[in-house]
């Protein structure tokens, strides 16, 4: 199989990814911090190791602000739910992920909030930050309290100006929060440079680490109610959860060995280098643009943005009855609406999904032209 | 601050959270200062901390407490 898939999730995972996670439930598979014995503590210090790691990668000097989580969703329902007071108004882009998106109505839906759509101006001539932000300081309310944004589109390649939002945001003291779920690993990021107040974000995507792995990293000062409560493997006599971070906010156990995947992925991330992974992504969604978009039958989606993502469709067949003839011809792509609704509306997608292709770090030009030959076949059948 | 010196001249601070005992460590080490994280020694410092405790040369208290103070680790 030639897999297709990596913004859903980076795979085959590298080699010392796998080892760690090895190594980690063969030697100091302990609890993190519940318990003062050996194993625990080499447990502990390996998520600290992770946490400092992470910290460096995003330009932050206080791993101690980062909070580990299941995966980005779980990141962003704690950043959301916990910062955001009834009465708060949010903004929230145009092609956020089902994440951002669905937590966000559901506060509006109890009446608890209300959030406004900003465009993106992903299918505008000339776009630009500074015509994207005049846009945006029409919509700010007196009671604007935070915008919410993906850093990198999940359905095409397209990906928002953080440092002149960040800049926008900190000027009229709205909280900046990022989902980072496409674009960590694949394009840098500096939260102070670009003045991020909660960066949100998976470890099993471009960060090369195991599914299971994810975090949120708060800024100095941004303080969030919890979202669940339990164990932190101190104060264990009060009723109340710790008020420092991460403790705070991680109740029970911590999936250390997935962890543990993530501290190796992101070491190979580094090893790379990012601007050489994002370079060589945007290498292969051009070529695979340019081989397309010989095939009359194909519609390309946004394929003048650069990244590791492309949408298409095939004329006369739907996205999913190409998906599924691709993966009989043995590729892995994702096919349908990416769980990103408002994505597909602006990109004019959203009655018939797209074909998406997403490239990683080991994807080759090879399996690039492969799946080029096997579109052309399908076209031919159509 | 809390500390207590032993017969051998190590130096214990309870520390408030295990993270916060990581990064102490971190930045004594980055320093040249060898410490441990080891269990919390007694109800009243497992009370007190979160279970765990820091351990170091009596000799570098000073600098010890100036680099944490520094770096904003006040919970100590």
């Amino acid at each position: 199989m030639i897999y297709l898939d990596h913004a859903a999730t980076s795979f085959p995972k590298p080699r010392e990814v796998l080892s760690e996670m090895t190594r980690c439930m063969r030697f100091y598979g302990g609890n993190p911090g519940r318990g003062s014995h050996s194993l625990s503590l080499a447990a502990a210090e390996k998520v600290y190791a992770c946490r400092r790691a992470v910290a460096e990668l995003v330009g932050s000097r206080h791993p101690e602000r980062l909070a580990f989580t299941l995966n980005a969703t779980s990141a962003i329902n704690t950043v959301v739910k916990g910062l955001l007071r009834t009465g708060d108004h949010v903004l929230i882009s145009d092609m956020e992920h089902n994440a951002v998106l669905r937590p966000v109505a559901r506060l509006a839906r109890e009446g608890r909030i209300t959030y406004t759509v900003f465009p993106t101006m992903l299918l505008e001539e000339g776009r630009s930050p500074a015509r994207i932000t005049a846009r945006l300081a029409r919509l700010v309310r007196p009671n604007t309290r935070m915008l919410i944004c993906a850093h990198a589109s999940n359905v095409c390649s397209a990906s928002l100006p953080l440092e002149v939002l960040g800049e926008f945001c900190r000027k009229r003291g709205i909280l900046f929060v990022v989902d980072a779920a496409q674009s960590l690993g694949h394009l840098p990021i500096d939260v102070e440079e670009m003045k991020i107040d909660a960066l949100c974000a998976p470890g099993h995507k471009g960060l090369l680490g195991p599914q299971g792995s994810g975090f949120f990293l708060l800024g100095e000062g941004v303080e969030a109610e919890t979202l669940i409560e339990g164990g932190s493997g101190y104060h264990s006599l009060e009723e109340e959860m710790p008020a420092e971070m991460p403790e705070r906010y991680e109740a029970g156990t911590l999936p250390t060995p997935a962890i543990a995947g993530l501290l190796a992925g992101i070491g190979e991330v580094r090893r790379m280098g990012i601007d050489a992974i994002h370079a060589h992504e945007c290498r292969l969604i051009a070529h695979l643009a340019r081989r397309l978009s010989y095939l009359p039958e194909v519609t390309l989606y946004a394929p003048q943005y650069q990244g590791s993502v492309l949408s298409f469709g095939i004329a006369g067949r739907s996205a999913e009855e190409v998906g599924l003839a691709l993966n009989r011809m043995g590729f892995c792509v994702r096919a349908g609406f990416h769980c990103s609704a408002l994505g597909h509306r602006t990109l004019g997608t959203d009655a018939t999904g797209t074909v998406r292709v997403s490239v990683g770090y080991c994807t080759t030009e090879a399996q690039i032209d492969a799946l080029a030959d096997a579109a052309q076949r399908l076209c031919r059948r159509t | 601050m809390r500390n207590r010196m032993n017969q051998r001249q190590e130096c214990r601070l309870t520390v408030g959270t295990l993270t916060d005992a990581m990064r102490a460590q971190s930045l004594l080490s980055a320093s040249a200062i060898r410490s441990e994280i080891v269990g919390a020694d007694g109800v009243r410092e497992r009370r007190e901390g979160c279970g765990y405790a820091l351990t170091f040369s009596c000799l570098q208290e000073g600098q010890v407490r100036r680099i944490l103070r520094e770096a904003g680790l006040r919970r100590f």
